[in-house]
């Protein structure tokens, strides 16, 4: 309580809207009704307006970098989304599909402007700024690797070169000596990010279903089953079968 | 991909041009020891985080749904233990990282995992809005 008292500060002001956008991403990904999905939505856009507003709010925190990083990725972000609902919602024969294209190529020149730009916070360079464009060239390289192997060769090859022309190419076209270093620590450090999340993330996952699968059988008989008269387990069969339906179908409001 | 190709083939040919530039960088003079270092911290911070995520679920089916209370309460216990492991391990600071705190550490890395995920999530909406190079006017 006595950081609630207080001053707002990271606590309130960053760290509190992170947790509210992870508890309202949970509910918003998982089968709920429809109000608290709209809710949920309301506080995940509510979090993020509070993180990306946290290099205001909080100009001398560390943590107000990674606000910045959000910050400056509204604008790209807006227009890739924009393609994909476009896409995804088949209006491409509204807007047409270069409309589609041209969201593309301008965000992806805003990123390479941002880039030119070389965002700073606190009198340096962004840090979470430096590994994103870091981590996406590295992600975008790997996509393209592992895309090689289902091409003919010279297909392969070609995508090979370009994703070692992502990486190691903006490893040397940085603007000095020392921000091309930069680059290069940074991508080691993606690799290091990526390599190890990977691991822990499918570890975890791992134990999950093994928790899962251990206590799941606790619950497989169900008490009652033998008290139900023929009439109550076909209505039973009947709602479960409803059930599965409603899944299998994505269908709408779930009956309270 | 042709047939008889397996997942770890694929797996090491889509590696070998990353590791072909990383060993270029080394012998630039690029410095990896902070790497193993950052892949430890990564490793135990989001396993930490995925098994809080999944209690996090549990917990709602359960009070939501009347679902079992063992599956979250189980979830919940591995959870302590987990942060219990990162918080004796990151407890005295890392000099490569630079941080001296495992609260520090856990949220710096919290920051960096979130990084990835954005940086992720931004190239799977550029792929999946992609209409394909012989997109033409209708």
């Amino acid at each position: 309580m006595g950081l609630l008292a207080a001053q707002p500060g990271a606590f309130d002001l960053f760290w509190l809207p992170l947790a509210a956008t992870a508890i309202g991403t949970m509910i918003l990904t998982t089968r709920n009704p429809r109000q608290a999905k709209l809710t949920a939505g309301a506080i995940v856009l509510i979090g993020l307006g509070f993180i990306a507003l946290s290099p205001l709010t909080l100009p001398d925190s560390p943590s107000s970098a990674f606000g910045q990083l959000l910050l400056l990725l509204v604008g790209p972000l807006s227009l890739v989304l924009l393609a994909l609902w476009i896409k995804l919602e088949d209006r491409g024969d509204v807007f047409g599909k270069r409309f589609i294209m041209s969201m593309q190529m301008m965000a992806s020149l805003w990123l390479v402007m941002l880039w030119v730009s070389q965002p700073e916070f606190g009198g340096t360079g962004n840090y979470f700024w430096e590994l994103w464009w870091s981590t996406t060239l590295l992600i975008s390289a790997l996509f393209l690797f592992i895309a090689a192997n289902f091409e003919q060769r010279n297909a392969s090859l070609l995508y090979i070169a370009l994703g070692v022309a992502l990486i190691f190419g903006f490893s040397l076209i940085e603007i000095s000596a020392q921000q091309a270093e930069g680059f290069r620590d940074s991508t080691v450090e993606a690799v290091a990010i990526l390599f190890g999340s990977l691991l822990g993330i499918g570890s975890a996952i791992v134990c999950w279903f093994v928790i899962v699968q251990r206590l799941h059988p606790d619950e497989s008989e169900f008490p009652l089953a033998e008290q139900l008269s023929d009439d109550e387990r076909r209505e039973l069969k009947a709602k479960l079968a409803a059930d599965l339906d409603w899944i299998a179908g994505k269908g709408g409001e779930v009956d309270e | 991909m042709s047939e008889g190709q397996s997942l770890h083939g694929l797996a090491l040919r889509s590696l070998l041009p990353l590791a072909f530039i990383l060993s270029i960088w080394v012998w630039m003079g690029t410095s990896m020891h902070a790497a193993l270092d950052i892949l430890l911290v990564t490793f135990i911070v989001s396993f930490v985080l995925t098994i809080g995520w999944a209690s996090m679920c549990s917990w709602w089916f359960c009070l939501s749904r009347r679902a079992a209370v063992n599956v979250p309460l189980a979830l919940s216990l591995v959870l302590g233990i987990g942060v219990l492991i990162a918080t004796i391990v990151f407890d005295e600071g890392w000099e490569s990282l630079q941080l001296n705190s495992a609260v520090a550490i856990i949220l710096r890395s919290t920051l960096q995992i979130l990084t990835m995920a954005v940086s992720l999530a931004f190239i799977l909406a550029l792929v999946l809005s992609d209409v394909g190079p012989n997109a033409e006017e209708e």
